[in-house]
């Protein structure tokens, strides 16, 4: 699927609360996001992981999750796929909110409906067993849960993998792992496929190889596919991408470029490059303009109880236009 | 676009070809660890298998020990007609026509013999009584005759003569018999010569056909007349005996029938009691020793089962933890791909319940051929080895056993698959603490609870007493596996800035990680079984000899026939001129007990006799049951002359009554010289031809015909002094002087005398004086030889004495019956638990000294001659004896019984033991070398990282090896103490030592020298474990290991 595919079905953009709908038949599973919050608790303290995300993501959209090491993308990749449950906030996954899904049920959603691939191909296969065999292995759930799957050996074939289907997977290369590491992922025919760094121990040939598949993954089977990782060359090959800095939704990108994003709760991430502009407290006049929104520096002698804001090296014009990526998009 | 959930299903085969290639992927993957799982299910499911196997061959081998080697008549049905009633052969063929049978159509009895007999008398051609036998008829005895000449009788008027019958009678074949039966005379023609067959023959069922010449007086007894049966035709039937044997079939009979058979005979007794028809057998005390043995063998193998089951399944357990732990990853998976509970069990399960599916049959198979070589060893030859529902019950049990195992070393796995593991291992070392503590206290509780059973203090059979070494080994090796780690603590602690690395590592990783001392347990387990079974063999093996010899008496021990005009212990004595080889034995079995009579001055050379509390050595009881005696004095030939001189006259003449008997024939007579005259003179006497052959002087008494009758009142007694100047015999060439010792006054003996007037015996060079007290009206005063001591001293058991001296007086001094039935003085003042070859209620005196003191025929005592090893088969012995018409009837030998104690129930189960001790330790190693190796992916990362910071690899070895050290020495340590307390707490009340019949002193000492080898080979095979252990870890430990784990 190329990247003008999600644009001509509408997909995006999308903005403000969404109501979880119900998942559209033949197409891939929605996901919304709403407050996630997510502890790693040890014995001795706890690390924040996630601190209010709010996400939509269309049944058939293709997204990359993007940020640095740490911020979360896994661990928000591990939420969707119910393998734990948030802190807080709601998950949607095809109008279901994970939260209130039994352990039963979160089961079977994996079996049948979320195809995951993990970090490292490896960590994704059974390495004695043969390309076919693991997709079997990976169906399995879904055949006891009497949801029609593929013959594995076709699944391998509709991705251009046949030639992978009798090999040991010790025995072929990290590309080849990870091809058919994606494949398992779709094994069960999922409409949801959580791909983490799928591309983090390629060359650029099997990258771009394991890139070609993701967009026939969402191409061919209409599932939706999200893909985390901190490759700028696979993200600028995927039409959205959503930007996690400390445990939140700082940008989203779309066709390249960035943009930020006004939460559900009204909060707008600034870009590092702003915030430079505009400390943390920095107090700002919003004027509404027919065109969009300008936010001013607060007049100095109004009075306040917060340290003054910079006076040098603010690139903010009073009353002038607020820099690229503060302005709305129009609906 | 493509839906995949519109594509066809998968294809069946297609999904099978998958589901299998996948199955045997992983297989083959973990190829090591799945081997050695399979293995050791395998070794579950042979331990488990192997006990039953091998109990159902046993059961039926104690069957067939105990009741095929008894002669038909101890184990078969005798019909007889009720007591005084007659009923007819034919009747009686009837009424045995249906004899019960098995369920399996196989007969419970062989062919039965019939049998008619009645007393005749041989007629001289005058009509005279030339001799007395019985005239008999037996069905098949034509089969079981040796013709020397002719043929078997074919009708009603044709007898068969045994060859010296014929001779005696001075008949052949064609010659005409006349026997008298009752009133009837029948007359009948020879038609042919037998030789006198073996009474061994089962065929004559112990009677005694062939009794020629045993008539204690004349007419002579001849060998029986075989007649056909219609010759009874021409008797009354007042005049025939009549009885069946029937022959139980007891080497077809199988250990599985012997209910039904009880019942079916129990049914038939009372069938023919109903028909007038007694039936007896023997055949029950028989099964109720082989009841008792199998249910004996039954339990202490199921307790040696148990133990070695445990065991496998604990390695189980452990192994099967082990691979689990390798197959995280696909349980990982499985929980990604969203699987049911139920699939992660089926993919944690899949490859165990394939291996167990393989090691099942493989297991059941190696348990039977085990059990197939101990029974081809140890059991008799003719049992078969069969695969019974027991076997299978246990092979499947066992199977559901181990996957139990796995499953629950599996749960752990899954925990780690769901991410729970950190929850759970806390949770899990509680559980695991007082678990163990619950497992060490039941241990100490069934061990209090043995010991208050009596196991431990007193000899009581108990066959739980063999769950022991394992209840000890387990609580020694958990308390030790417990213990172990705390102690490495603190020692490490102690090394903690030492330059010793390696030991400082190896202390550290005892403490901290538990699964490694754990293995001690196993090892321990192993061991403690090992170190009991090899002690309890050796112990039971060392007093098998020592009972078998005792049973026995002798090395070897002939029961032999002899004639009547042979001197038995003389004969004996020739046939073994160095006197340490062969030794005459007189038994006789009366409702007193037994009395056993041995020569002893061959009884320290000859007898198997171990010292027993009461009695001192071999040696210093034969000095006791030999004393200085004077030499008898033997009388032979047709007349006798005395010299006497008497001293004093009497109105009224003495005689003298000289009281002597016959040796040969076992009678006495008394022959009277006198009335004696005042001086010397000289007497004669006719011997009556009772004196051809020797004759022995027992007495001389006088007799006074009294006072004459006007002085009755005044005189009642008299003085009769008289000295014996010389006896003399005539034996053809005229009177010689007898060795009678007359000038010795001790060689003779006052034996007889009246209350308040005693007689006086001295002596002079010319002769013996004696002066008789002669009191009328009471026993005649008399002298005899002192060949006989008084009292013969007397070896007798507990039972003999407390039932003897349980009166008032506590004496030793009483009588038993002697050989001949008369009583026997003796001072049983050395009391023995048992005495050797007649057990605990019987008496053991001097053979000559009991025959000197016999005053009657002598009645069947079995004659025995007793061999020392010294003679080996003793067969120019024997050849000797024949040459003096003694014959050898049976032989009894110590290996004989030695090899029948081996056959005992109780001994066959606690062979199993052996088996299982080597199983354990076989298995401990391999437990210990698969657990280093399947972690030592882990173990080559942790060297390998270890080297790259400068340990040398020397102190890694090292440190390995004093990890893997600790771990076996204590398993050892622990094994060998608990194995030994064991066997020293509990063997006194296994049932193989318990059901030895009393005798000498049972030894329990323990084996040290087995036990050391043992630990030693045990230590051996660690050792090796160890090697190759930290051999194969070192080979892993290549520096890319640290490349892959970084990554």
């Amino acid at each position: 699927m190329s990247a003008m595919t999600g644009a001509k079905r509408g997909l995006w953009p999308r903005r403000g609360p969404t109501t979880p709908g119900s998942r559209q038949p033949g197409r891939g599973l929605d996901v919304h996001c709403n407050a996630v919050v997510h502890l790693y608790a040890s014995e001795s303290s706890q690390v924040v992981a996630l601190r209010g995300v709010d996400l939509d993501i269309d049944s058939g959209e293709m997204l990359a999750l993007l940020g640095p090491s740490g911020t979360g993308k896994s661990t928000l990749l591990r939420l969707l796929s119910g393998i734990i449950r948030p802190t807080a906030g709601q998950i949607f996954v095809g109008g279901r909110n994970l939260r209130e899904l039994s352990a039963r049920e979160l089961r079977t959603l994996r079996a049948t409906e979320i195809g995951i691939v993990r970090q490292d191909a490896g960590t994704n296969l059974l390495p004695y067993a043969s390309g076919e065999e693991n997709v079997w292995f990976a169906q399995i759930g879904a055949r006891r849960a009497r949801h029609p799957v593929m013959d594995p050996a076709d699944v391998l074939e509709q991705l251009d993998l046949g030639s992978l289907a009798a090999a040991r997977v010790n025995g072929l290369s990290g590309g080849e792992q990870q091809l058919v590491a994606l494949a398992v992922g779709v094994a069960a025919s999922p409409n949801l496929l959580l791909v983490d760094e799928p591309t983090s121990q390629l060359d650029t040939v099997e990258r771009d190889a394991a890139i070609a598949l993701l967009h026939a993954i969402n191409e061919r089977f209409g599932s939706t596919v999200v893909i985390v990782t901190h490759d700028p060359e696979v993200a600028a090959a995927i039409p959205r991408t959503v930007t996690i800095r400390d445990g939140r939704v700082g940008a989203e990108g779309r066709h390249g470029e960035e943009f930020a994003v006004v939460g559900r709760d009204g909060s707008v991430q600034l870009p590092p490059d702003v915030l430079e502009l505009l400390p943390p407290n920095t107090l700002l006049r919003i004027h509404r303009r027919l065109d969009g929104v300008d936010l001013r520096l607060a007049e100095p002698e109004e009075p306040s109880t917060h340290p003054a804001p910079p006076t040098t090296g603010m690139p903010v014009r009073p009353g002038g236009k607020a820099p690229a990526g503060t302005e709305a998009v129009p609906q | 676009m493509l839906d995949l959930r519109e594509q066809p299903a998968l294809r069946r085969n297609g999904l099978m070809r998958i589901r299998l290639g996948l199955l045997a992927n992983a297989l083959h993957w973990r190829a090591g660890s799945s081997s050695v799982f399979c293995l050791v299910a395998l070794l579950a499911v042979a331990a488990a298998t192997a006990g039953p196997v091998y109990l159902a061959a046993a059961d039926q081998s104690v069957l067939e020990h105990v009741v095929i080697p008894p002669p038909p008549d101890a184990t078969g049905l005798l019909v007889n007609p009720q007591p005084g009633l007659h009923t007819s052969l034919a009747q009686v063929r009837e009424d045995l026509r249906a004899l019960p049978r098995s369920s399996s159509g196989r007969p419970f009895f062989g062919r039965v013999i019939f049998a008619e007999i009645a007393e005749s008398t041989i007629l001289g051609p005058a009509g005279d009584p030339l001799a007395v036998s019985d005239m008999v008829s037996r069905s098949q005895v034509c089969a079981h005759l040796a013709f020397t000449r002719g043929q078997c009788p074919t009708g009603p008027a044709e007898v068969a003569l045994s060859t010296r019958s014929a001779s005696y009678l001075r008949l052949g074949v064609g010659s005409v018999v006349r026997l008298s039966v009752g009133s009837s005379v029948l007359r009948f023609k020879v038609s042919g010569l037998y030789r006198a067959g073996s009474l061994s023959a089962p065929y004559w069922w112990g009677s005694d056909y062939f009794l020629f010449g045993s008539a204690q007086s004349p007419p002579p007894r001849m060998d029986d007349l075989f007649v056909d049966p219609s010759a009874f035709v021409r008797l009354p039937p007042a005049q025939v005996a009549v009885n069946a044997d029937v022959p139980v079939a007891t080497s077809a009979l199988l250990s599985t029938q012997v209910p039904a058979f009880r019942q079916a005979l129990r049914n038939e007794e009372v069938h023919l009691g109903s028909l007038d028809l007694d039936a007896n057998s023997g055949i029950g005390s028989y099964l109720d020793e082989v009841t008792s043995q199998q249910q004996a063998m039954t339990t202490t193998v199921a307790v040696i089962d148990l133990q070695l089951l445990i065991l496998v399944l604990m390695v189980l357990f452990g192994i099967a933890g082990r691979v689990a732990a390798q197959r995280d990853q696909d349980l990982d998976l499985a929980n990604l791909r969203g699987l049911s509970r139920r699939s992660l069990w089926a993919v944690a399960m899949r490859e165990p319940l394939a291996l167990m599916i393989v090691a099942a049959p493989l297991g059941a198979f190696v348990g039977w051929l085990v059990a197939f070589a101990m029974a081809r060893t140890e059991l008799v030859a003719r049992v078969t080895v069969g695969f019974d529902s027991l076997a299978f019950a246990a092979a499947l049990a066992a199977s559901v056993a181990a996957v139990g195992a796995t499953a629950a070393a599996s749960r752990r796995a899954l925990q780690r698959s769901a991410g729970r593991a950190a929850t759970l291992s806390r949770r899990d070392a509680a559980l695991r603490l007082t678990g163990e503590a619950f497992v060490v206290a039941l241990a100490f509780a069934a061990l209090v609870q043995l010991s208050a059973s009596g196991v431990g203090t007193k000899a009581r059979s108990q066959p739980l007493a063999a769950l022991a070494p394992g209840l000890i080994a387990l609580a020694v090796g958990l308390v030790a596996a417990r213990v172990v780690p705390l102690l490495c603590r603190i020692w490490g602690n102690m090394k903690r800035y030492s330059p010793q690395i390696g030991l400082s590592l190896a202390l550290r990783r005892v403490a901290r990680q538990s699964s490694i001392i754990r293995q001690s347990v196993v090892i321990a387990i192993a061991v403690s079984l090992a170190c009991f079974a090899v002690a309890g063999f050796w112990i039971d093996r060392s007093n098998r000899d020592l009972q078998a010899a005792f049973l026995v008496g002798a090395n070897r021990v002939l029961t032999v026939s002899v004639p009547g005009n042979v001197d038995f212990v003389q004969a004996v004595r020739d046939a073994d001129p160095s006197g340490h080889e062969a030794m005459a034995v007189e038994v006789e079995a009366n409702q007193q007990g037994t009395l056993l009579a041995v020569d002893a001055a061959r009884f320290a050379s000859v007898a198997a006799w171990e010292s027993q509390p009461g009695a001192g050595t071999a040696a210093a009881l034969a000095r006791y049951l030999n004393p200085h005696v004077a030499p008898a004095v033997i009388i032979q030939g047709d007349n006798i002359e005395v010299t006497a001189d008497l001293r004093a006259a009497l109105q009224q003449k003495p005689s003298l009554v000289l009281g002597i008997y016959n040796e040969q024939y076992g009678a006495a007579s008394s022959f009277t010289v006198g009335p004696l005259s005042f001086g010397r003179h000289e007497y004669f006497d006719s011997l009556q031809g009772d004196c051809v052959s020797a004759c022995r002087l027992t007495s001389i008494t006088a007799t006074w015909p009294g006072p004459p009758i006007q002085k009755t009142a005044t005189r009642q007694s008299a003085t009769i002094p008289v000295e014996i100047q010389k006896i003399a015999e005539d034996d053809g060439p005229g009177y010689l002087p007898v060795s009678a010792g007359l000038s010795h006054a001790g060689s003779w003996r006052v034996t007889q005398e009246a209350p308040g007037a005693p007689s006086m015996i001295s002596s002079s060079p010319s002769g013996l004086l004696v002066s008789f007290d002669y009191v009328i009206g009471q026993a005649p005063p008399a002298v005899a030889p002192a060949d006989v001591p008084v009292s013969l001293p007397a070896v007798v058991t507990d039972t003999v004495a407390s039932l003897q001296t349980g009166g008032p007086t506590g004496s030793t001094l009483y009588s038993v019956l002697n050989l001949d039935g008369s009583l026997l003085p003796i001072n049983g003042a050395v009391h023995v638990a048992a005495i050797p070859s007649v057990g605990t209620n019987a008496v053991m005196v001097d053979l000559t000294d009991a025959l000197r003191d016999e005053t009657l025929p002598d009645i069947d005592s079995t004659r025995q001659v007793w061999l020392s090893a010294a003679a080996g088969s003793g067969a120019s012995i024997v050849r000797r004896l024949r040459h003096d018409g003694i014959g050898v009837i049976s032989v009894s030998t110590v290996r004989s019984f030695e090899s029948a104690f081996g056959q005992d129930g109780p001994t066959l189960a606690f062979d199993l033991f052996l088996v299982v001790g080597l199983e354990s330790a076989l298995l401990a190693t391999g437990s210990i070398l698969f657990s280093v190796v399947s972690a030592s992916r882990e173990r080559a990362v942790e060297t390998v990282a270890l080297r790259s910071v400068g340990l040398p690899r020397r102190t890694l070895v090292g440190a390995m090896a004093r990890e893997l050290g600790i771990v076996c020495a204590t398993g050892l340590v622990a094994g060998v103490v608990a194995g030994a307390a064991a066997a020293r707490f509990s063997l006194h009340s296994v049932p193989e030592f318990t059901g030895l019949s009393p005798g000498p002193t049972l030894d329990f000492n323990l084996p040290l020298l087995w036990i050391v080898l043992v630990t030693a080979a045990a230590a051996g095979l660690l050792a090796l474990a160890v090697i190759v252990s930290i051999g194969l870890v070192t080979a892993a430990a290549t520096p890319d290991k640290l490349r892959i784990s970084q990554r």
